[in-house]
């Protein structure tokens, strides 16, 4: 990885890129990147992106330094409007919501995403924290998923509990189950590139690889064959101006950064 | 006519096999003096329906031999990790689970708020492994246009506990951070018990009736409980305390949160005890700045 940068600032400089202005979404817990990255789309190319910032409540959080915890009262008393639990839930349901950012204890090969359980639901190998906001990948208008841990037990051949639907089992199986508007996940961020899915077989892809990282590092962390299609090459390296606006103005504190 | 009372007293009618709804969000706002008060009662057999957030109040109740019955939608200690005490007891089948999540806490509250018979939505449970293992995910015919849709049930508890920055004396309560969805866990709540950091004194001014998110009518009981969200923050009064919630989720990883527990809160006479043990220059470390 080069010196410059750390794997998180790359993630959220390419997650910042792919931000469209007047786009309207959510991030939910756990969740510094992508808020460092929609901050930074905000101060950038996209002033008028919004964002609910998962539990705090604050509706565009003005904050200049990353808090550990996405619901911390800092990211609402900077924010520009209070939010309930409940305007998120009928911006969910009622398909208002451009994007949204979901992690997950695995991601399968159709982005289909698990946080209930590792094993067999009714004897866990591990009992995870729970689904919460996953159903509404079927609200979503798009859905980007994310992970900080790029490893063969986090992307894997298939789920063992479906929280969220991704594309399901691939193909059009999505199309036949949730309502026309709500387009499945489209990227996957992690510390070693950026993925989508196959237009056809919603098959993950390789969309390219982040510098000082190798297809090969890729797919030896990858738990299923991934197709590496003509066209992926490597994610362009954060610009000196995207660097400057992320660690004067977004993560003060150097909380990316220090993420080697 | 007052409602203070102390967190002890404010929970001591809660029976054994109660349906209990708590607040709080991640590390904020936990119900943490009044779930102190629940584990010193002894009390057995709780169904929880937390907030979609939940965490460190439900792990406790947990380890401390509270609970019979969960309603999860998030249980863990966000930043910390997952919530081992909940965990353990999902493994091991000791805590019977209902498979739930953000929409059936909300839209099923939602319904116990208003006694509605049941929510209808779109499609989102399916094609997700929710309705497999929770048989009170349903289908019905919408009567309007003859479509397919997913029915959850009313969920309603027998007693709400809250955490609130303020309230008087009447239970007019404000919390301070998020508005998650503490009204309408308390519409849908047979009994609802504040904990509030301040009350207010009776000759003082009222407050801007704008900054009230859970009223009088709704709220039976008011316990003062000054840091009564400790370790968890208490938004615009004091932060978490982060030491402490990383020493927690340590011993309950350990399978040693029963020395939190006698240290902390069955070791302790009442919430001025728990206060005492945790430390006068430590609390007022915690105070809330904006930096």
């Amino acid at each position: 990885m080069p010196d410059r940068y750390s794997w998180a600032e790359m993630m959220a400089v390419a997650i910042s890129r792919e931000m469209r202005d007047g786009y309207f979404g959510a991030v939910g817990a756990a969740a510094h990147i992508p808020m460092a990255a929609l901050r930074l789309a905000q101060l950038t190319h996209a002033p008028d992106l919004s964002f609910m910032c998962g539990g705090s409540g604050g509706l565009n959080p003005h904050f200049e330094r990353l808090a550990e915890s996405s619901s911390d009262y800092r990211n609402l008393v900077n924010s520009e409007f209070r939010y309930s639990l409940e305007d998120v839930v009928d911006l969910e349901t009622a398909m208002r919501l451009d994007f949204a950012f979901v992690g997950g204890m695995q991601i399968d090969r159709y982005g289909n995403v698990n946080m209930a359980v590792i094993g067999d639901w009714a004897r866990p190998k591990v009992r995870g924290p729970g689904t919460v906001g996953l159903v509404f990948l079927g609200g979503f208008r798009r859905t980007y998923l994310y992970t900080e841990h790029h490893s063969p037990k986090v992307l894997v051949e298939k789920v063992d509990f479906v929280s969220g639907a991704g594309w399901l089992g691939g193909g059009d199986e999505r199309s036949k189950v949730f309502r026309e508007g709500s387009d499945g996940p489209q990227r996957v961020f992690t510390p070693l590139g950026v993925f989508d899915f196959d237009p056809v077989s919603r098959h993950m892809r390789l969309l390219s690889v982040h510098p000082g990282r190798t297809v090969e590092d890729v797919r030896a962390a990858t738990g299923f064959e991934l197709p590496v299609p003509e066209g992926a090459g490597e994610t362009p390296a954060p610009t000196d101006e995207e660097l400057d606006v992320l660690r004067r103005h977004v993560d003060r504190d150097g909380v990316l950064r220090a993420l080697r | 006519m007052t409602k203070v009372t102390t967190p002890d007293e404010a929970v001591a009618d809660i029976p054994d096999g109660a349906t209990v709804a708590l607040g709080g969000v991640h590390s904020h706002n936990g119900p943490l003096a009044l779930v102190h008060a629940l584990i010193r009662k002894g009390v057995r057999d709780l169904t929880l329906i937390p907030t979609p957030s939940a965490g460190l109040p439900v792990d406790l109740l947990i380890a401390a031999g509270c609970v019979a019955k969960l309603h999860v939608s998030y249980v863990g200690l966000e930043f910390l990790g997952l919530a081992p005490n909940f965990r353990r007891a999902a493994e091991a089948g000791t805590v019977e689970i209902v498979e739930g999540d953000e929409a059936w806490i909300v839209f099923g509250m939602r319904a116990g708020a208003a006694r509605l018979p049941f929510m209808a939505l779109p499609p989102l449970y399916e094609g997700t492994d929710l309705p497999k293992v929770n048989p009170l995910i349903r289908t019905t015919t919408d009567p309007y246009t003859g479509a397919t849709v997913t029915t959850i049930p009313p969920l309603r508890a027998d007693v709400c506990l809250l955490h609130a920055q303020v309230a008087d004396a009447k239970g007019n309560a404000q919390i301070w951070g998020q508005r998650r969805f503490e009204d309408v866990m308390a519409k849908a709540s047979d009994r609802v018990v504040v904990s509030a950091d301040e009350i207010l004194d009776p000759a003082a001014p009222r407050p801007d009736p704008r900054h009230v998110t859970v009223p009088a009518p709704l709220v039976d009981v008011v316990a003062h409980a000054p840091y009564g969200a400790h370790p968890t923050s208490s938004p615009g009064h004091y932060r978490y305390d982060r030491e402490r919630l990383v020493e927690y989720r340590d011993l309950a990883l350990a399978g040693r949160t029963a020395d939190h527990v006698d240290r902390y809160v069955t070791g302790v006479k009442d919430h001025t005890g728990y206060l005492e043990r945790v430390g006068l220059g430590r609390l007022l470390a915690l105070r809330q700045t904006m930096g």
